[in-house]
């Protein structure tokens, strides 16, 4: 499957794997609330010494201009939100704790919570690689909170990259 | 200000012209490519010029720069300074914004050349202002190692950058009022470090002073010290509004966040008219830098960019240009997601 954000083409991935939270059911019942990141994806290693990994991405269209974005705080914050939001919308729905939990993909019912590292993922089409380990290290500032509560820094990594980044490993197809 | 220079077959550098100068210059690329050699090729112009014909020197411009060269680059002789395997002399022309035109210095030597400059012109007018040059060592707790090496037992060792510096710091501090353009900038450097530096006559040394507290200099941070330095200079009134500033590795013993301070009042310092010229390997100085040029248009601030082979020079106002500084940073970061993403 593929997702379509943010000018960008997330996939392919298989349907097993991918859970499209923005576009979910689950979600859009309570979405008057709540902000959301794009999608979670399951990513198997290719060796059996290395987790299994739960990927939440946000995916934006562009760098805010200047003049025209929210200040960078309240940038890094919304992403914080939608990240964060998205991770726990998915483990509360994995643990039926909504009424539409069957839309879960299949590998998501069966995934191993105690061992699955979280990467939480923002990619931003077309911005600078110059730029991009001062966002990760702000995002990843935001997250700790994040990532402490959720099993410490071993078992969860922040990353933000850009369009060529993202498809270089895979997660996005070129136009 | 220096507005432009031209400098060919200098130690590893082939040929490398400037023509567009700016207030802030910046010097990357990585080690052995010259960047020092550089910094001190264009001090040690700049510092025969001012010396010429100052008070009753007698000192032909020649004479001066020759022993400059000496001192500073402190080789046998001064046709080691030639590019290796280069054809043709080393030269250097330099141009200065004079209070009409523009007057320029060119001289040239060749390999053969052991302590004297021959050829030489010069069409720059005599010079009030006093330029310096900051290495990344401090010398407030070696002042006086400096001054007996060089002065009395006329060694070589600490080279005349250190030399100058020591003797420019010898100026005692000013009566009255500093230069106005320079009081908020000394009050910015001052908040930095959260004092100022004093030299104590009766013990002969520099000492810290923080409020009423007096530190020795050898338990004051390395740091604290750098930035004292710059400090005492603007309050001596050994430099003025015209001054040139060398700094190599201004980076050194200070914080991140020191540094981002120090950059910003050297753009305040730049609007006064002083103008800089830094030699860097620091992450935090370009970014910066690169920043302060997008905060501060008025304040033209250049980058001067070698791999070892070819020099790149730009307007950090158009952009931050692909440099190796950045690159590693960018290759970490590649090897952070090659480790997280496989």
């Amino acid at each position: 499957m593929y997702i379509n954000e943010s000018n960008m083409r997330f996939g392919p991935f298989p349907e097993s794997d991918c859970f499209p939270i923005e576009q979910s059911q689950t979600y859009q019942n309570i979405r008057q609330r709540v902000k959301i990141a794009e999608f979670a994806l399951i990513r198997y290693p290719k060796s059996n010494k290395n987790p299994v990994k739960l990927y939440i991405v946000e995916a934006k269209a562009s760098s805010p201009r200047p003049g025209t974005q929210p200040n960078f705080v309240n940038f890094i914050g919304e992403i914080q939100a939608k990240l964060t939001n998205a991770l726990e919308l998915t483990i509360a729905t994995c643990l039926k704790r909504h009424s539409t939990w069957e839309e879960l993909p299949k590998s998501f019912k069966t995934l191993d919570w105690q061992n699955v590292r979280f990467v939480l993922i923002l990619v931003i089409k077309g911005h600078d690689a110059a730029w991009l380990p001062d966002l990760q290290d702000a995002l990843n500032y935001a997250l700790q909170s994040a990532r402490q509560i959720w099993g410490g820094f071993a078992k969860s990594e922040v990353l933000v990259l850009n369009d060529q980044f993202a498809q270089k490993h895979g997660l996005i197809t070129p136009p | 200000m220096i507005t432009s220079f031209c400098i060919k077959n200098f130690g590893p550098i082939d040929s490398l012209k400037c023509s567009n100068l700016g207030q802030i210059n910046l010097i990357i690329g990585g080690n052995g490519t010259g960047k020092t050699l550089l910094l001190k090729a264009l001090y040690s112009t700049l510092k025969s010029l001012e010396m010429y014909q100052r008070g009753n020197e007698p000192k032909s411009l020649a004479e001066l720069l020759s022993e400059k060269f000496y001192w500073t680059f402190q080789v046998g002789e001064i046709g080691e300074l030639v590019k290796k395997q280069a054809q043709s002399p080393l030269s250097l022309e330099l141009s200065l914004r004079g209070e009409s035109s523009e007057d320029t210095i060119q001289y040239h030597f060749g390999k053969n050349t052991s302590k004297t400059i021959q050829t030489i012109s010069s069409e720059v007018s005599p010079r009030s202002s006093n330029s310096i040059f900051i290495p990344p060592k401090e010398v407030l707790s070696i002042y006086h190692l400096i001054l007996e090496s060089r002065e009395r037992d006329r060694s070589f060792g600490f080279d005349d950058t250190y030399l100058d510096l020591v003797k420019a710091l010898q100026t005692p501090p000013s009566r009255g009022k500093n230069y106005a353009q320079f009081s908020s900038s000394r009050k910015h450097l001052s908040d930095i470090i959260g004092g100022r530096i004093i030299y104590d006559t009766q013990t002969k040394s520099w000492q810290f002073k923080q409020g009423h507290k007096k530190i020795a200099i050898g338990v004051t941070a390395e740091g604290v010290k750098k930035i004292s330095i710059l400090d005492t200079l603007l309050g001596n009134r050994y430099l003025d509004a015209n001054s040139v500033i060398f700094i190599d590795e201004p980076e050194s013993a200070l914080h991140p966040g020191a540094i981002s301070r120090l950059l910003e009042i050297m753009v305040m310092l730049s609007q006064a008219g002083l103008q800089f010229f830094l030699a860097s390997h620091s992450y935090f100085v370009i970014k910066k830098l690169s920043v302060l040029a997008q905060k501060t248009p008025g304040t033209t601030i250049m980058i001067l960019s070698t791999d070892g082979a070819a020099w790149e020079i730009s307007n950090l106002a158009d952009g931050l240009p692909e440099n190796s500084i950045i690159n590693e940073s960018i290759r970490i970061y590649e090897e952070k997601l090659n480790l997280v993403l496989g």
